[in-house]
């Protein structure tokens, strides 16, 4: 089945996706509704729980830390390096790449994508397209944490017979940033690590390892 | 022009599949994520 070997790897990962969150819902509708009775509560269904704010909150804060993490080692790669790490262009090759590197308008080929081969904005977007979808996935997950965050504290002031915050108040909030802060600092110390163990450690057969035989000093094949 | 196998042409349709799957599962997560806690849930 070529279709499938083809797209192995983007199979692989999309369904244990699919897997990790159902798995993520039950167990989640688990405990919730545990923590329910612990307060005398009614339980709540299982439609009820992966459309509420407590189970939105929960994604959405790991969904804004993967795609910073990605938003960050995309941008900081164009203008920093590590030497002798396959993540990494060679010393002296950072920089946005000249025209012709990148084979972008007059130097575009035959077969590159036409907005590649075209002129002004639309060679622009392209060629920073990467970088904008990640971010705007970032951007907008955060935007989602926080306003299922407000939704979810209000819910609790209710319990407390407190009043209700603003979105805006949310933003201040100790919750917010615990939630926030606790997601980005395990992804930077992952990128972090990758970056950096990566420079004396390898895994054959792996496109994210330099060859087992390639010296510690080679940052990557194709510069070395 | 380039000139494309029909395997060829098999595996960009593959590529494309799941490029807009992947563009698909996004789209539908944030909005799910951005709509249902507008909604007060």
């Amino acid at each position: 089945m070529r279709p499938l070997r083809d797209n192995a790897l983007s199979i692989l990962f999309g369904a244990l996706f699919l897997v990790t969150l159902v798995g993520q819902s039950i167990a989640g509708f688990l405990e919730h509704n545990e923590e329910l009775q612990e307060h005398g509560q009614a339980f709540v269904s299982f439609g009820s729980f992966v459309t509420s704010s407590e189970f939105i909150v929960d994604i959405a804060e790991n969904w804004q830390s993967e795609f910073l993490q990605f938003f960050l080692f995309i941008a900081a790669t164009i203008w920093l390096v590590q030497r002798g790490s396959p993540e990494s262009k060679k010393p002296g090759d950072e920089g946005a790449g000249s025209d012709e590197e990148q084979m972008v308008g007059e130097h575009s080929r035959e077969d590159s994508p036409s907005w590649a081969r075209a002129r002004g904005f639309r060679q622009v977007v392209f060629s920073n397209s990467l970088l904008l979808v990640m971010g705007t996935v970032f951007v907008l997950s955060w935007l989602a944490q926080s306003l299922a965050g407000t939704v979810v504290m209000n819910s609790e002031n209710a319990q407390h017979g407190q009043p209700p915050i603003t979105w805006l108040e949310y933003l201040g909030t100790p919750d917010f940033w615990s939630r926030t802060l606790q997601n980005w600092q395990s992804e930077f110390l992952a990128v972090g690590a990758m970056i950096a163990l990566s420079i004396y450690l390898r895994q054959r057969g792996s496109s994210e390892s330099k060859p087992v035989g390639l010296p510690h000093h080679t940052t990557s094949v194709e510069s070395d | 022009m380039a000139h494309f196998t029909p395997e060829d042409e098999g595996a960009r349709i593959g590529e494309a599949a799941v490029f807009w799957s992947w563009i698909a599962v996004l789209a539908v997560g944030l909005a799910y994520m951005i709509i249902l806690p507008l909604t007060g849930r």
